[in-house]
């Protein structure tokens, strides 16, 4: 479903990605872990087109972004670190506003309740103005839009930074769900022990390299982070 | 997504926000204070013409009593012109006071007579004053700050919020999105501003439902052409600063700097003649040639006719001056016109060039306020002047006295109106300000993909 195919990004002088080359399948979930200006939100801007890679590819259903942005956007729901939306809407008019942006045919009242509903947003809040809401209650209203739109693929720039450990618990829950509808789902994330704990596959990036891959399953909490601090102190 | 949804929910949003309340709040006040000033300078001039029509009216019956008692000279209907003010004055007081409204016809007068009024007054700072705030001020200068304080950041704040992220990752068309969302802005403040300056300006008495429709179409014009400049910005500026910086770059370049850089340059190529200079030197040589012909007069006196004519022979010798005189001074005349004539046609040309200047030209035009109705009234008044003086001469040539009757039938002057609110000139200047809109709507096209960058 989402493809980076030796992916390079240079800004400048400096290259920002290097040679990045992974697979995400339907119904999985790859987390990038790395420290600050790793790479983890360039490569999720090149999924968006947001980015026009230096070489490489970013591929979306084996559709390019920088050459058939619409119909890789069709695909796509992107949740950034806090998912802002127009403070003066409330939550239930914002998500009415992105599902007619993505072109979500059935936008009926009770669907787009449903979909708040299903993204863990208490009813009472849903007409309430959405500068009133807490970043988890904005990080479930992008779940509610990935739920209505139905999303062939996430791409999560740190979603759960800043969340308190139950509103963060609560957001892997529902990334799951997503998964589980067969959902290809990419986080950049700082947090190991979270990703351990949803991830299919765990990617270490440092200075714009992937460095190493790590099946989830086979890996402890403990370990992981070992690993992580050992690929992190390496010299590129 | 249908571009009204995207228009419905950015009017929502809007209708949410204080902000465009107290902005439209501040431009009824002030939109209300200019229209009572033009209210007010329409009551004055209305108050000043009816001073003069009254003494018009005492002078006629004055000068009639001369007719009756057969007084051996000519004696004309003689009643000072003046140019009412239009029908929509209270929109712009504009060029009026710039130029004459009033003028002295007099058969017997020479070129310096018709306008003497207003060649006192020439250079006053009184009379050279412009930029009243009047409601054409207000939308020239005013409604672009209105608009543009509405929309500047519509898109840089959405950058910095992070929305246009989450908009950016759906599919949409950023260009058409951009546009739907300024003109959904536009709706919430142009069209409140349109009705705000139209019901002041009825109030305020511009009553003439043409000049009413042809207002409401300046104002939506130059207001779009403040919407394409909010979209171009939107597209080019990152950051709600920068937006706010080039909103208010562009409003003092277009508003302020540019009328005044372009009446600057039109100075250097066609230097404006100095009509203190002109009146000066045109006094001096009347007075050269008037003392000339009386020394002639004196040295050759007409001869004594028997019987004598009804009306004297002097005045007879005085008209066949006045003749030679205007001979005389007409290439002086001509040569100052012409040159005037050259600036104003370059000064017409270039306001096509700044949608400022074109739409403070439209709204004097509606307003009869305008340049071109002012030179009208001018030349009307000549044509009036030369109508008395060949009457003058009839009666001199017939040698026979007016009668009471001739004298009552005498026809008045009433100022022509040639245009009309839908006159070619206000036309012209919508044209303009609407082919620049086309043009920054092309360029904010060819610029759409900046919008994308985040």
């Amino acid at each position: 479903m989402l493809s980076a195919k030796t992916l390079t990004k240079d800004y400048g002088a400096r290259r920002a990605l290097d040679d990045v080359n992974f697979t995400v399948g339907s119904g999985s979930i790859f987390c990038l872990l790395g420290v600050n200006g790793a790479g983890k939100s360039t490569t999720i801007k090149l999924f968006l087109g947001f980015l026009k890679p230096t070489s490489g590819r970013a591929e979306v259903s084996g559709l390019d972004p920088q050459k058939d942005p619409q119909a890789v956007r069709r695909r796509l729901l992107y949740i950034p670190e806090t998912v802002a939306l127009y403070d003066e809407l409330t939550g239930y008019e914002n998500l009415d506003y992105f599902a007619r942006l993505a072109g979500v045919e059935d936008r009926s009242p009770d669907r787009l309740r449903e979909s708040l509903a299903e993204a863990g947003l208490a009813p009472d809040a849903f007409e309430r103005r959405v500068g009133h809401y807490s970043k988890g209650m904005r990080q479930k209203v992008g779940i509610a839009l990935a739920i209505i739109k139905e999303a062939k693929a996430l791409l999560l720039d740190e979603p759960t930074s800043g969340l308190d450990p139950e509103a963060s618990a609560e957001f892997h829950d529902l990334l799951i769900r997503q998964r589980d509808r067969g959902a290809a789902i990419l986080m950049a994330t700082h947090d190991l022990f979270r990703a351990r704990e949803v991830a299919t596959t765990i990617g270490l990036m440092q200075e714009g390299r992937l460095r190493r891959f790590l099946d989830a399953s086979k890996v402890t909490a403990s370990d992981l982070e070992s690993i992580y601090l050992e690929e992190m102190s390496r010299r590129p | 997504m249908s571009s009204f949804a995207i228009a419905g929910y950015e009017v929502r949003r809007l209708l949410r926000d204080r902000a465009v309340f107290i902005l439209l709040m501040l431009l009824s006040g002030l939109s209300g204070y200019a229209a009572w000033n033009g209210a007010e300078w329409v009551q004055k001039r209305d108050a000043t013409i009816g001073l003069i029509n009254a003494e018009n009216q005492a002078g006629l019956a004055d000068r009639r009593q001369f007719v009756v008692d057969s007084y051996p000279s000519v004696i004309l209907p003689i009643t000072r012109l003046v140019l009412p003010p239009g029908a929509m004055a209270p929109l712009s007081v504009g060029q009026a006071d710039t130029y004459p409204f009033i003028a002295d016809p007099n058969p017997a007068g020479n070129y310096t007579y018709l306008f003497r009024r207003v060649w006192a007054d020439v250079g006053s700072p009184t009379v050279r004053a412009a930029g009243r705030f009047d409601l054409a001020f207000v939308i020239v200068f005013l409604l672009p700050l209105v608009i543009l304080a509405a929309t500047y950041d519509l898109w840089s704040r959405e950058r910095e919020r992070g929305v246009a992220a989450m908009v950016l990752s759906q599919p949409v068309g950023i260009g058409s999105l951009i546009v739907m969302k300024v003109l959904a802005r536009g709706l919430v403040v142009v069209l409140p501003s349109t009705v705000i300056i139209l019901a002041v300006a009825v109030w305020a008495g511009a009553r003439e439902p043409i000049g009413i429709a042809a207002l409401a179409l300046t104002v939506l014009a130059y207001g779009g052409f403040w919407l394409a400049v909010a979209v171009i910005i939107s597209l080019v500026a990152r950051r709600s600063t920068e937006a706010a910086i080039a909103a208010g770059a562009v409003w003092l370049l277009v508003v302020v700097m540019a009328p005044s850089l372009s009446l600057a340059a039109v100075d250097l190529i066609v230097p404006a003649p100095s009509d203190m200079q002109f009146s000066t030197d045109l006094k001096a040589r009347v007075n050269e040639i008037t003392k000339r012909q009386r020394l002639y007069r004196e040295a050759n006196p007409t001869p004594v006719r028997t019987p004598a004519p009804r009306i004297p022979d002097s005045l007879r010798g005085y008209y066949a001056d006045l003749v030679a005189l205007d001979g005389e001074i007409s290439p002086m005349i001509a040569a100052h016109q012409e040159a005037k004539d050259a600036r104003r046609h370059v000064l017409d040309t270039v306001r096509f060039l700044l949608p400022s200047v074109a739409a403070q030209d439209a709204l004097d035009r509606i307003a009869g306020s305008d340049a071109d109705r002012a030179l009208a009234f001018e030349n009307q008044a000549r044509a009036a002047q030369l109508e008395l003086r060949l009457l003058y001469k009839s009666y001199l040539d017939r040698d026979a006295l007016i009668t009471p009757a001739e004298y009552d039938n005498v026809p008045g002057f009433h100022f022509r109106e040639s245009g009309g609110a839908f006159q070619w000139g206000v036309l012209a200047d919508l044209a303009a300000v609407v082919i620049a809109t086309i043009l920054i709507l092309i360029a904010a096209h060819a610029l759409r993909g900046r919008a994308a960058l985040l």
